[in-house]
């Protein structure tokens, strides 16, 4: 049998070679390149990566890309490290949980006893560590964003009162009322600038070049909804846009807004609650569980001893 | 040396090198105490939230709790197997919250439903008895429901109402309290007119459907404890007969026994808290009503 290592070898340096050319322009017409070039000087060119282009095209990748971004999740979560650090605090962690698993294996070993468990099964153990360190972050990213939209829309019949006589700017009154609540969640997220970088992020946004004191405050909130996802945030805006634009009473439209939310957050948990009635059931079921084993384990095991060689 | 432990010295050397190196990149170090104060203030609070629902002190509420932990570490004595001499403690000390969290549920609901009814006679008082809001506030504060008496006497004397006000949120203890008396704190300072609108189209309203949402998942969850303590007992009294007959008597005492029983508990305690969390309880934001007072105060001054 003849060794194809060395014509694989080959094939795959050649292979890297075209690739290489191609990605240098040399088989692109010199008029495409000309343009290119004019494109990117005029800032025509679209300069975002790959992923993100294609994530524009194919929405089930940016879902993916969404749920994965390691950098998103940390703001959404209020997390002050960058995912550099993220991924190599999360990396040690699995790292530390591997060696002490191939640790116990080898003690085990040295004792005359075959390890306990297969070193397939540490890495096994290693990646569900790196797993759920990306679960608890979704997890603080999500309670989060439920966190924001709980402390928005608790504000709003503060807000109606305060902006009847137009005296405070909705904007004012909101940050007020952050203040004012025990979980800093809202206030951290409107004073901190933390906001403005996951906002600049986001490919959707059409003025995210603009400078940010052109922005009014209507448009900020709707931003701030769509980098955070949470739309309350987009409800607000639209509210304050209504009042500031439209001139509609401030009044009524913060009343409307608080009514129809907590209608709608009345509703959700009239769902649930009523939902609660059947999926409480299972758990009561289950109860039967301890009690047959409470009478059922010394009976199996007097016959295990029974039955025993 | 053998390949076992030259790997996990690979592994063990990146792990540390990557720790190294999340700390030069600024990831956060959190101190294990500062962690647990945290998490002991919060378990105070909810202590306090609960003794005060019961109409309990903290000290005595706690005081009955270590009482039912040294009833139930004296029954686990009287078996002398060590697995339930820790859970009779444990299950002394933890089940009593549980047990009488119902009553302190049902409780605060008869409080927040009463409620409801004072903020409409608040409204009624200014609109059409043409009352101003302080002076509104201390009518209904005169003449109130058994559930709201306490928690409303410091609008009845003499000191201010905005002060008042704060004790009363400070009494209740309530999410839904703390945005109604939110809300009159804001309305004191810039609009009362505005408070009969917020009042009749959210505040009123959201406390009448609020409650009853409320009171369908404590009826549903209610049901499904009294139906987990039977459960319970049945298990406690069969226990006590399989008890009576040596040979299973030995078994509960060996260690496979001792394992079963663990195992008997972990499984009735992670199903006592799956039937907690599929009922659960509608989230309002907390307010700091104290500095929602100097805050509407200081934006007139």
């Amino acid at each position: 049998m003849p060794d194809f290592t060395l014509a694989l070898l080959a094939a795959l340096v050649g292979g890297a070679w075209v690739v290489g050319l191609w990605y240098l322009g040399l088989y692109t017409h010199p008029a495409v390149l000309s343009w290119q070039r004019l494109a990117r000087l005029r800032g025509l060119a679209d300069r975002r990566p790959l992923g993100e282009r294609l994530g524009n095209r194919l929405p089930l990748l940016r879902r993916v890309q969404e749920e994965t971004d390691v950098g998103r999740l940390l703001t959404i979560a209020g997390r002050v490290e960058s995912p550099a650090a993220w991924l190599l605090r999360v990396a040690c962690q699995a790292g530390l949980v591997l060696a002490a698993m191939l640790l116990l294996d080898e003690a085990t070993i040295l004792t005359g006893q075959p390890p306990p468990v297969p070193p397939a099964l540490a890495l096994t153990g290693a990646s569900c560590v790196a797993v759920l360190a990306y679960v608890r972050l979704r997890r603080q990213a999500v309670d989060r964003q439920r966190a924001l939209g709980s402390a928005v829309a608790d504000c709003l019949p503060h807000l109606a009162m305060m902006t009847f006589h137009h005296r405070v700017p909705a904007s004012e009154a909101l940050l007020i009322f952050a203040r004012c609540q025990r979980d800093p969640v809202l206030h951290d997220l409107l004073t901190d600038d933390a906001w403005r970088q996951l906002v600049d992020r986001e490919p959707d946004s059409t003025t995210r070049h603009e400078p940010h004191v052109a922005q009014s405050t209507a448009m900020t909130y709707e931003r701030i909804s769509q980098a955070y996802g949470v739309p309350m945030f987009t409800a607000l805006g639209s509210a304050i846009r209504r009042v500031t634009e439209r001139g509609l009473a401030s009044q009524d439209v913060y009343t409307g807004l608080a009514r129809t939310t907590y209608a709608q957050r009345l509703a959700e948990s009239r769902v649930a609650a009523a939902q609660a009635k059947t999926l409480i059931v299972v758990p009561m079921g289950l109860m039967i569980i301890p009690v047959l084993v409470l009478i059922g384990a010394p009976l199996v095991a007097s016959l295990a001893g029974i039955f025993a060689p | 040396m053998p390949p076992l432990v030259f790997a996990a010295e690979i592994v063990l050397v990146l792990a540390l090198s990557a720790a190294a190196a999340a700390l030069v990149l600024g990831a956060p170090v959190r101190t294990q105490r500062g962690r647990g104060r945290a998490v002991a203030r919060q378990s105070i609070e909810r202590q306090r939230d609960l003794a005060l629902s019961l109409g309990l002190a903290l000290r005595t509420w706690l005081l009955l709790r270590l009482l039912c932990a040294g009833v139930g570490l004296a029954a686990g004595v009287a078996t002398s197997i060590p697995t339930l001499v820790v859970g009779g403690a444990a299950l002394g000390l933890f089940g009593l919250p549980w047990l009488l969290a119902g009553r302190a549920a049902k409780r605060r609901m008869d409080m927040e439903r009463a409620l409801a009814g004072t903020v409409v006679e608040v409204r009624d008082l200014m609109q059409q008895s043409n009352l101003s809001l302080d002076r509104a506030l201390r009518e209904a504060a005169r003449g109130p429901v058994p559930e709201l008496r306490d928690v409303l006497a410091p609008l009845a004397g003499d000191e201010p109402v905005a002060d008042g006000l704060v004790e009363v949120a400070h009494r209740a203890r309530s999410p839904l309290v703390d945005l109604v008396v939110s809300a009159l704190l804001i309305a004191r300072t810039h609009n009362p007119r505005a408070l009969v609108m917020v009042i009749d189209e959210v505040l009123w309203p959201l406390l009448q459907v609020s409650v009853g949402v409320q009171e369908e998942n404590h009826a549903t969850v209610a049901q499904q404890r009294a139906a987990a303590l039977v459960i319970g007992v049945i298990m406690a009294v069969l226990f006590l007969a399989v008890m009576r007959v040596p040979s299973m008597q030995a078994f509960y005492g060996s260690a496979a026994g001792q394992g079963v029983l663990l195992a008997v508990f972990a499984m009735y305690l992670g199903l006592v808290w799956v039937i907690g969390q599929v009922a659960r309880p509608l989230r309002w934001a907390r307010w700091d009503l104290e500095s929602i007072r100097r805050e509407t105060e200081a934006l007139i001054a």
